[in-house]
């Protein structure tokens, strides 16, 4: 049982995860993350929370491929947190994990130099949805503007409407009542989110399976994201 | 929703900032920009007196702002409630005669009646009626003695020093969430 | 407390900058504006403002028919989501289903009907309303002899396809012809005749892949777009399940697709030969007896042809390789072979798709869980389901544009003037069509040589339903409904064909004697009212609500029927020949695959931003038309990453990035299907290449279908460099960069 009231954890399985980009847009769709264009992308400025990245292990004609989705690993300790001068990102008490606050930030933009996961983006440029494309956007989720940095927030605004809801109901939050826009989407049902303080819950026990790991781990920054090794089968 | 982005530039003194928090009292629809100059052409607006309504009337706030209990918003009425007493109940008075005329009128023409927010949120804060109002906090904490107005007038600035008062006063156990950023900036 | 743990006091002080005062800017709004609030004058029944609605619908952004639920709040559309109740996907929802809102809100929709004005292509365009369009067009067809209408369209949904049909019908004109590009590229009509041939059964097999422990994967791209990749995917991930056994699972292609690079093991095999390893793996299989006790011997007819040394060799895979394969697959207790996408573009595509479907009867294993099985078919022909047309009856029409036979054309998703092989002359058919009419969402290469072009809804502003075909071990009936009112003013295909219908009068109104599209659907939903599925009602208009609500209707049990091979398929031995290829071995060297876009599926969806910047899963190349070629090969061209180079096939030649590719034959290169646009909207046009233009217009020789994958190319370095926008690195394929030549 950790300190906090719920201990939002991710697990992604990489045994499922195919690297199809459902994930991807779905962030993308949730969040009002704005497309940044072709010219952005190649300065590697890409805004995209989450992303896919692609390893190729060994040489034609044995070679294969490994994908892992990447975000925000929500840090226990989190490099970002301390550097930032505003008190922009800080580490939430109650849900566990790392809270970007965007009306505070003053895009110093020491959080992503001290990020070793590459995982905060930042607004070069003001978003754009030319209309009638700003309809879609996601009314509990400010657009951010130019000088800003985000980040993955585990879909706190889904976190928030559902304890809203448990609460007018009287009751505590359910296993699998939150659901990220990744995990949701996953049509492999490779990425799994839930609360580590519940023993009962499908992240714990997923928390404890033999291949897990968490990135850059001995790095100590205990992400409260735990992948599960991708598997293997000796095929001639 | 709201697509104003104007960027203001705050003072930072020491590792306090201060940001204005308008919170929204009678937000429903809120007209997109692109509709704007619609509603120039076709709707209309009338004068109301919570007064008249609270205290002649008798209503309850939750009577016409109806969801303020179930939902974020908490919902300005629909012609169509306006006219559940206004189909058989009249005033003496002239004016407040007209006005009513004028309401039926607007209501059989399917007429847009406009009316101009009083509080109002920033894009960057996320504000539930539901959430405050399930929890015993009155109209009146953060409104004012909107039964004693004839117009509403703001009587509160709902910064976040005003917000963040109230929360502190809360029971201990429930201090940790009501204070942390993320339980209201989205 | 970690001693790693740094106070932000600490690092303030170590940056020298806690003494610095400084400006913050922050997102706050503008305090004076007014904002105007507007109640209802009559609300719409049990909405909450700032509450979110959900309603269930079907998602058309590929033919597959996935079941999705759509937030709403405020009365727009804010996100798409699968519906978990929905068999078909349960609550999953690809890429290209997530960005239907883009569609739904695209800055560069078609907004009312458009009339041509100046030349034809000249996109000078009239505006006239609905009602004296119909008119027009009604005139026109009642003064016309029926044969000179031809009505083209893509898979449309069952709903529209129906109407389409009916209305050709009543017309007495030909049969719509059905050109699916997207079809094409999974090799859909060719999976239909082989399971014809095979099966006598012309429902499409559908692959039990979730509870299988040993998959090969014959160019099936299925999860990346092969007919149905959210419902494949869901079976992918049960398949990997680590809590029983994993599953293993083997690709055999030339280019190493998404699903292949989540194989164990990706085999590359040249261009053409998939079928015939499947045939080598089955001779193995009955020749040495392996799989269940005896049930091999019943398909040693089938074999007698097969030359394993012979495969071996023309396949580069040896032997012993094929026997430990074929030991691997048949000693299983649940193999699957799955046959499909790039080895239905070969002239042989046919046969191999048999020779690999073929496996799964000789281990015995079929109408079982981990097998190949058939879903359900239709209750009545009230719920018929469409299939696309053989490619030769889109060359036939061509033909009889050409010859002057055709006046008047209706196209209806599908955009030929884009998507098939440049040299058939569709453009010079088409400039001699009187009139052409075409529907559709966003306006495109074909709706720009066009004489009428009418506005459609997209599908998340129009009623409809839809039987996933491939489906599942349910029959589905998937409704579509709604989501928020029509943005512009546009209306549904279908409608506009009643209303022509109903102008017409005679025997096309009484094909069509439907006032509208909601009585036409309720009338096709009454035989399901009896069946035991999803949904009990007493009467008609429970069922419909129910219907809507639950997002379709599907049945409560579930079959899974095994396909039963016909005498003389048994009897008949396989054969599958070497694959040939268009084009003059000496001057075009290599063998050219285009590859469905994840992203864009046939090309279709490169409109949508979110989808033009999602990284390829492979490549991680986003806004761009790449290709890809084997490291060793580019090494011999001297072509590095990031080079421009030339593809030229005897029919045109095409400019791609070159992708250095790790897991592509080295006789093969591939490019992505999908850009190469010239309209599209703001996002798609003017951008990367269009691989169709380049193409063969040879036809597999049974089913006439298009051979897209039996090209020859030669490919050529330009002087010319563009860096790929891309996930991964450029770093050291800028070269420019690195010597200091570029800032940045």
């Amino acid at each position: 049982m950790s300190k906090y009231e719920h201990h939002w954890t991710m697990i992604v399985d990489l045994d499922k995860c195919t690297g199809c980009q459902a994930c991807v847009i779905a962030c993308q769709a949730e969040n009002n993350i704005p497309v940044v264009g072709e010219d952005e992308i190649r300065k590697g400025r890409g805004m995209q929370w989450l992303r896919i990245e692609r390893y190729w292990e060994g040489e034609y004609p044995n070679i294969r491929a490994r994908f892992i989705p990447l975000m925000c690993q929500q840090c226990e300790n989190a490099p970002c947190e301390p550097v930032c001068p505003v008190f922009a990102t800080y580490h939430s008490e109650v849900d566990g994990i790392n809270v970007q606050v965007y009306n505070r930030c003053i895009g110093t933009r020491y959080c992503a130099n001290n990020c070793p996961y590459i995982a905060r983006m930042f607004n070069w440029f003001d978003p754009q949805f030319p209309e009638p494309l700003n309809e879609q956007l996601n009314p509990d989720v400010t657009v951010r503007q130019r000088g800003i940095m985000e980040k993955c927030t585990f879909c706190i605004q889904r976190i928030r409407r559902a304890r809203e809801t448990a609460e007018a109901e009287g009751r505590s939050i359910r296993d699998g009542e939150v659901q990220p826009a990744c995990g949701q989407a996953c049509p492999t049902n490779a990425i799994i989110f839930g609360d580590l303080n519940d023993p009962n819950s499908q992240v714990s026990r997923l928390a404890a399976n033999r291949r897990g790991f968490r990135l850059l781990e001995e790095l100590g920054t205990e992400p409260a994201v735990i992948y599960l090794k991708g598997g293997e089968s000796n095929v001639i | 929703m709201s697509e104003t982005r104007d960027r203001r530039l705050l003072l930072w003194s020491g590792a306090v900032l201060t940001i204005v928090v308008i919170i929204t009292g009678l937000a429903l629809v809120q007209i997109e920009p692109e509709d704007e100059t619609k509603i120039n052409q076709t709707a209309v607006t009338l004068p109301f007196s919570h007064e008249v309504h609270t205290q002649k009337a008798e209503i309850d706030c939750l009577f016409c702002h109806s969801s303020a209990l179930r939902a974020p918003q908490a919902t300005l009425p629909s012609l169509n409630k306006c006219m559940i007493c206004h189909s058989s109940i009249t005033v003496e008075d002239d004016n407040a005669r007209q006005n009513i005329e004028q309401l039926k009128q607007a209501y059989e023409n399917g007429w847009r009646v406009q009316w101009p927010d009083v509080y109002r949120q920033p894009d960057f804060v996320y504000f539930s009626h539901r959430a405050h109002v399930n929890n015993g906090v009155s109209c009146q904490k953060c409104h004012g003695d909107v039964q004693n107005m004839t117009l509403v007038e703001k009587v509160v600035d709902m910064d976040m020093g005003f917000c963040l008062d109230c929360h502190q006063e809360q029971p201990e156990a429930d201090i940790p969430r009501l204070i942390d950023c993320a339980t209201c900036h989205k | 407390m970690s001693s790693y743990e740094l106070s932000r006091r600490e690092f303030l002080k170590l940056s020298g900058l806690g003494a610095t005062a400084a400006l913050i800017s922050g997102c706050t709004a503008n305090l004076q504006k007014t904002v105007w609030m507007e109640p209802y004058v009559t609300p719409p029944e049990e909405t909450l403002p700032g509450e979110d609605f959900w309603f269930a619908s079907t998602c058309r952004m590929c033919p597959a028919g996935c079941g999705i639920v759509v937030r709403t709040s405020n009365g727009r559309a804010r996100k798409i989501e699968g519906n978990a109740s929905h068999p078909l996907n349960q609550g999953k929802l690809c890429a290209r289903g997530q960005a239907g809102l883009q569609l739904l809100y695209h800055p560069d929709r078609l907004t009312q009907v458009l009339k041509r004005t100046g030349e034809r292509g000249s996109k000078q365009w009239g505006t006239t309303s609905w009602e004296q369009i119909v008119d027009e067009i009604a005139a026109e067809l009642a003064n016309m002899s029926s044969e000179r209408v031809a009505f083209l369209t893509g898979r449309l949904p069952d709903y529209q396809a129906m109407l389409v049909s009916r209305f050709m019908d009543g017309l007495g004109g030909e049969k719509p012809i059905v050109y699916d590009a997207q079809s094409v590229l999974d090799g859909y009509v060719l999976l239909q005749a082989a399971t014809q041939a095979m099966f006598d059964d012309k429902r499409l097999p559908v692959f039990d892949i979730a509870q299988a422990d040993v998959v090969f994967g014959f160019g099936a791209n299925f999860l990346e777009t092969w007919l149905s990749p959210v419902a494949y995917g869901l079976a992918y991930g049960a398949m990997r399940s680590q809590s029983g056994i994993r599953g293993t699972m083997v690709s055999f292609e030339p280019r190493m697709s998404m699903t292949a690079a989540n194989s164990d093991r990706w085999i590359p095999v040249p261009a053409g030969y998939e079928g015939l390893v499947a045939l080598a793996l089955g001779k193995i299989i009955v020749d040495e007896r392996l799989g269940h006790d005896g049930v091999a011997d019943k398909y040693r007819a089938l074999y007698k042809k097969a030359d394993v040394g012979a495969i071996a060799e023309q396949s580069g895979i040896s032997v012993e390789q094929l026997r430990k394969l074929a030991h691997l697959f048949a000693t299983a207790h649940h193999p699957i072979a799955v046959p499909g996408g790039v080895l239905a573009g070969q002239l042989n595509g046919l046969d191999a798709i048999k020779a690999v479907t073929a496996l799964n009867l000789i281990v015995g294993h079929t109408g079982d869980h981990g097998a190949i099985f058939l879903s359900p078919a239709p209750p009545s022909r009230d719920l018929m389901q469409f299939s696309p047309s053989s490619f030769s009856e889109m060359i036939n029409l061509i033909e009889r544009m050409k010859a002057g036979k055709v006046d008047v054309l209706f196209v209806l998703g599908a955009n030929p003037v884009y998507e098939i092989p440049e040299v058939l002359g569709f453009v010079d058919g088409l400039a001699k069509v009187k009139r052409v009419i075409s529907f559709a969402v966003i306006p495109d290469e074909t709706t720009a040589v066009s004489d009428i072009v009418l506005p459609a809804h997209t599908y998340l502003e129009t009623w409809g339903y839809e039987l996933p075909n491939p489906g599942k071990q349910q029959l589905i009936v998937s409704a579509q409904q709604p989501i928020v009112r029509p943005l512009y003013d546009t209306r549904d295909p279908g409608d506009v064909l009643l209303a022509l219908a109903d102008k017409l009068g005679g025997q096309v109104a009484r094909r069509l004697p439907w006032p509208n599209l909601v009585t036409f659907i309720q009338t096709r939903l009454t035989s399901l009212q009896i069946l035991s599925g999803n949904i009990t009602a007493n009467d008609a208009e429970t069922f419909w609500i129910h219907w809507l609500q639950s997002g379709g209707w599907w049945s409560q049990d579930t079959v899974w029927e095994s396909p039963n091979p016909t005498e003389s398929f048994l009897n008949t031995p396989l054969q599958v020949n070497e694959p040939t290829f268009d084009g003059d071995a000496e001057k075009f060297p290599l063998q050219l695959l285009p590859v469905a876009s994840v992203a864009f599926g046939d090309g279709r969806h490169a409109s949508l931003p979110w989808l033009q910047e999602m990284p390829d899963p492979t490549t991680t190349v986003s806004w761009d038309t790449w290709v890809e070629i084997n490291p060793q090969t580019a090494a011999s061209l001297d072509i590095q990453d990031s080079d421009i180079v030339k593809i030229r096939s005897p029919y045109g030649e095409i400019e791609a990035v070159a992708y250095l590719y790790p897991g592509i034959h080295p006789n093969v290169i591939a490019v992505p299907v999908g850009q190469g646009h010239t309209e599209l909207g703001r996002w798609a046009q003017n951008r990367g290449a269009n691989v169709w233009r380049i193409l063969s217009p040879q036809t597999e020789p049974e089913t006439g279908q298009l051979a897209w994958a039996a090209t020859r190319v030669k490919v050529e370095a330009t002087t010319k460099r563009r860096l790929l926008p891309r996930l991964e690195s450029n770093i050291g394929v800028d070269r420019a960069r690195e010597k200091g030549h570029l800032p940045g």
